[in-house]
Formats: C-alpha cells, sequence, structure tokens
C-alpha cells in the first residue's frame, strides 16, 4: 500500500495562518513598543504561532504507512517523530470533529491512536484518511476496544 | 485540540481589529467631536484661555486629522503629537469631559465590572445547574412546577424593574439602602482588605438581579437537555440492566446536555454586560455601565472607545474558553439529512 501523506493544498491554510499569526504578534511585539501585559500576551501568542508552524513542517514532512500489522508514522529530525503502533497492541482510538465556525461545518476530524507508550495524532486532511480510520477501527473491533459516543457518531458520520 | 486552539486563536486577532474598527467609527460616527462643542460653548463666553487648551489638545489627541489615522493613533500603530502612544502601549488617551487621563477616570470601575459580570455567571450556573437537574429527573413533580413557575417570572421580568422592586422593598421593609457595589467610605480608596469585604456584602444584590434572568433561561435550557438525553435508548438500556440511577444520570446525559450550558458562556457575556449597564444606573453603582453611558451621551471619545474596547474583549475571551470547553465535551460532528456537516 502506498504511504499516505498530507497533500501540500490542505496544509496551505495552516502555513498561511501560523505565518501570517506570527508576523502580526512579532510585528507588534518589534514595532509598537506595547505595554507589559500586552507584551506578554503577544509573545505567548507569537511563540505558539511559530510552534503551529513548525508543526506544519513536521507534517509536511511526514507520511504515513499503514499494514496489516500496524501503523507507522515516518517525519523528519532523524527518525525523531516518527512511531509505530502494532495493532495488537492498541489501547485506545478516538476520532473527534472540531470546527471553528458557530454552525459547525468547515471543520475537521482528528484521529488518536494509543498504545502503552505512545499516541499518534493523524488529521483528516491527510491522503486516504477514511481509510486509515477504517483499518484503525477494525483493529480496535478486534481487539474489544470501548469507542466513545463521539468516536462512534463519528464513525458513522465518515462512513459512506 | 492544540490545532483547534491555536487556528481559534488566530481567529482572535482579526476579532478585535475589526471590533476595534467597528467601536471607533461608532464612536465618531455623530458629526463633531466633544471639543467642538467645548469650543462653540467657550467662543460664546469669550474665555480665550480654554480656548487654547482645547486647541492644543485637539491638536495632541490628533482630532484635526483623517479618521483612519486618528483610529491607527488610538490602537497604537501609527505616531501621534506624542509619538506612538495608544491602547497597545497602554495609553488609553484622554478624557475630555473629566479632563484627566482615561486611566485615573477609570479606576477601579473596569475591574469591578469584571467582577460583578464573572460573579453573574457564577451564580447562574451554581443556581441553574442543581435546579436544572432536579426539573429533569423529577418532571411533573411539585417541585418541578414551582421551579418553572419561578423561572418563568425570572425570564418575564426585566433586571431594571427587579432592581427597583428590591430597592424599594428594602427600603420601606428593612430601612436598607441597598445601592452601590461598596460602602461609600471606600470609593476612589486604594484596594484593602475592608474595602474588598465590602465589596463582596454588596455584590449579591446585583448579582440576583443580573443574574436571575439568565438563571431562568439556562434552567429551562437544561431541563429541556436533560429530558431528551434521558429518554434515548441506552438510557432506558442501563436502567433495565440495574445500573444505579446516580451514576447513570452522571456518566453519560448529563454529560451531554452540559453542551449548551457550556456554550451560553460566550452568549451570556454580552447580555449580562449591556443588561449590568442599566441596572448598575438604578442601583447606582460604581461599574463602567453609567460611565460609559454618559461617555457615549457626550462623544468623550477615548473614555467611551476604552470601555468598549475591554468589554469587547471580554466577551471574546469568554467565547474563546467557552469554545475550547465545547471544543473538549464534545468533539462530535453535526448531522443534517444524513450528510456530513
Amino acid at each position: 500500500m502506498p504511504p499516505h501523506r498530507y497533500p501540500l493544498r490542505a496544509q496551505v491554510l495552516d502555513f498561511a495562518g501560523s505565518l501570517g499569526g506570527f508576523v502580526i504578534c512579532a510585528g507588534l511585539l518589534g514595532f509598537a513598543r506595547p505595554a507589559a501585559a500586552v507584551a506578554w500576551a503577544l509573545g505567548a501568542a507569537a511563540a505558539l504561532f511559530l510552534v503551529y508552524f513548525g508543526r506544519t513542517v513536521c507534517r509536511q514532512l511526514t507520511h504515513i504507512e499503514l499494514d496489516e500489522t500496524g501503523i507507522r508514522v515516518r517525519g523528519p529530525a532523524a527518525g525523531l517523530l516518527s512511531a509505530v503502533i502494532r495493532w495488537e497492541n492498541l489501547r485506545s482510538m478516538q476520532l473527534d470533529y472540531y470546527s471553528t465556525r458557530a454552525d459547525r461545518e468547515g471543520g475537521w476530524m482528528q484521529l488518536r491512536l494509543r498504545d502503552a507508550q505512545r499516541t499518534i495524532r493523524i488529521d483528516s486532511g491527510l491522503n486516504g484518511f477514511a481509510a486509515v480510520v477504517d483499518r484503525a477501527a477494525r483493529a480496535a473491533a478486534e481487539r474489544g476496544l470501548a469507542l466513545d459516543a463521539a468516536t462512534l457518531g463519528n464513525l458513522q458520520a465518515l462512513r459512506p | 485540540m492544540l490545532t483547534y486552539t491555536l487556528r481559534r486563536l488566530l481567529i482572535m486577532i482579526p476579532t478585535l481589529l475589526v471590533i476595534s474598527f467597528v467601536t471607533f467609527s461608532i464612536i465618531k460616527l455623530p458629526p463633531g467631536d466633544f471639543l467642538s462643542n467645548q469650543i462653540a460653548e467657550l467662543r460664546s463666553q469669550g474665555d480665550k484661555a480654554a480656548l487654547e487648551k482645547v486647541e492644543f489638545l485637539r491638536k495632541q489627541y490628533g482630532l484635526d486629522k483623517p479618521f483612519v489615522e486618528q483610529y491607527a493613533a488610538w490602537i497604537g500603530i501609527w505616531p501621534s503629537e506624542q509619538g506612538i502612544s495608544g491602547l497597545l502601549q497602554g495609553d488609553w488617551g484622554w478624557s475630555f469631559e473629566h479632563d484627566l487621563p482615561v486611566s485615573a477616570v477609570v479606576g477601579d470601575r473596569m475591574l469591578l465590572s469584571f467582577m460583578l459580570n464573572f460573579t453573574v455567571v457564577l451564580f447562574t450556573w451554581v443556581v441553574a445547574f442543581p435546579i436544572g437537574v432536579y426539573a429533569a429527573t423529577h418532571q411533573y413533580s411539585w417541585g418541578d412546577h414551582g421551579l418553572t413557575l419561578l423561572g418563568y417570572v425570572g425570564l418575564a421580568t426585566p433586571n431594571f424593574l427587579f432592581a427597583l422592586v428590591l430597592m424599594y422593598f428594602a427600603n420601606v421593609q428593612f430601612g436598607l439602602a441597598i445601592g452601590g457595589i461598596m460602602d461609600p467610605e471606600y470609593l476612589d480608596k486604594a484596594w484593602s482588605l475592608a474595602k474588598f469585604g465590602s465589596v463582596l456584602t454588596h455584590l449579591w444584590i446585583p448579582v440576583i438581579v443580573i443574574g436571575t434572568s439568565g438563571t431562568a433561561g439556562m434552567i429551562r435550557r437544561l431541563r429541556a437537555n436533560l429530558l431528551d438525553e434521558l429518554q434515548k435508548q441506552y438510557v432506558v438500556t442501563a436502567r433495565a440492566k440495574g445500573m444505579p440511577a446516580f451514576r447513570l444520570l452522571v456518566k453519560y446525559p448529563l454529560r451531554m446536555s452540559l453542551n449548551p450550558f457550556i456554550s451560553d458562556i460566550g452568549n451570556m457575556l454580552p447580555s449580562v454586560i449591556s443588561g449590568s449597564a442599566v441596572v448598575a444606573v438604578v442601583l447606582s453603582l460604581q461599574t463602567s455601565g453609567p460611565m460609559l453611558l454618559d461617555a457615549l451621551r457626550s462623544q468623550d471619545q477615548y473614555l467611551a472607545g476604552s470601555f468598549l474596547m475591554f468589554l469587547a474583549m471580554l466577551t471574546v475571551i469568554g467565547m474563546f474558553i467557552s469554545d475550547l470547553l465545547l471544543a473538549a465535551l464534545d468533539p462530535r460532528i453535526r448531522l443534517t439529512g444524513g450528510a456530513a456537516k
């Protein structure tokens, strides 16, 4: 099975948002000489946006492999951001939906898989996200894991 | 959740910018400004020294500059006569009516407003939660009917009227004057334990007055949502399997019915803040409400603008917290007509 990747077009908003947020906050911090309380708030926001940008870059360089034995995340930084979860060791599966809009439309899903040591988080921007979720759900069912109401509802929404 | 928090945070920046622009535009909408009214008055009196001061202030605060330049200087991203000095730099401007810096005029009022509004939200939750749960779990009992009636009375009574009735009864029946948010001797004094205690002893009246209608509405919504959940099949199944009633209630239905409770923080803040302004006038509270109304009437633009920005920030932060809690509590997709939304 070919590896799953985050296509650039799915990440464009994250790149633009994190960079834009950082530029605005750092720009105000550098040029507007704000009061101490405002400076702290802007500094914290700028740091958060920088982390977000870094995470988006890492995600862009990451690919996910899926087979009958487990799921592998191959990331940058000499494998620092890589992780493997074997289906037989799967401890929990959660599928959440988030939206920043008041009508809860236009949101995204996040799959969280855990074994005893690590957690893998995959966003719905990934190519073939539904197939990954499907395989994980099958593994969770085989292991007899209890899924919460939100995960069950979101799984149902993903099925054709 | 990190992605959600950051995306949500990112939305706050343009939101606050738009709010600041709209706020400034609304304040500037009426023709003229505070100083132009003053100039006309002083000209008729022939007061030359005062006229010079007014002209000096007009120049210093850039009131002779174009609108966009005034706005940029006000938020602190464009230099004015005294360099870059605006909201971002902690300079709230000059109150023309009080002839003092806005920070000196405002004093404790913003803190007191925050305390009042925060306590109202807390009161609403603390009172509405047990009553709503009781009303739903004891549907059509005497207690439910009584609380429903009280809820309707609370919803139907305007806050200011409730304040007037309470003031009348406190005065006539108990000889108490319940106006004000602290004893008069603490006004304009530095914060101390005694002052804080005085605020606490006075706070309960405005909190009850402002919080009653919100509490009543919240009780109705919690009752309706919990009743919906309690009639679902999973609850019936759990009951049939012998799950203890309290454990069953707390584990799922209560958690699901909490959504509107959380999402209401964001919706409640604007109504609490606008409601508290009117009640503050009736009860003579030293909060931001009465001063904001005066500042808007007299076109004291920097004073009014500072208040409005503070209240808007309070609301935006409240909405942010409410959205985060809601996302953590219920990360479910909504389905409409079988399609994922």
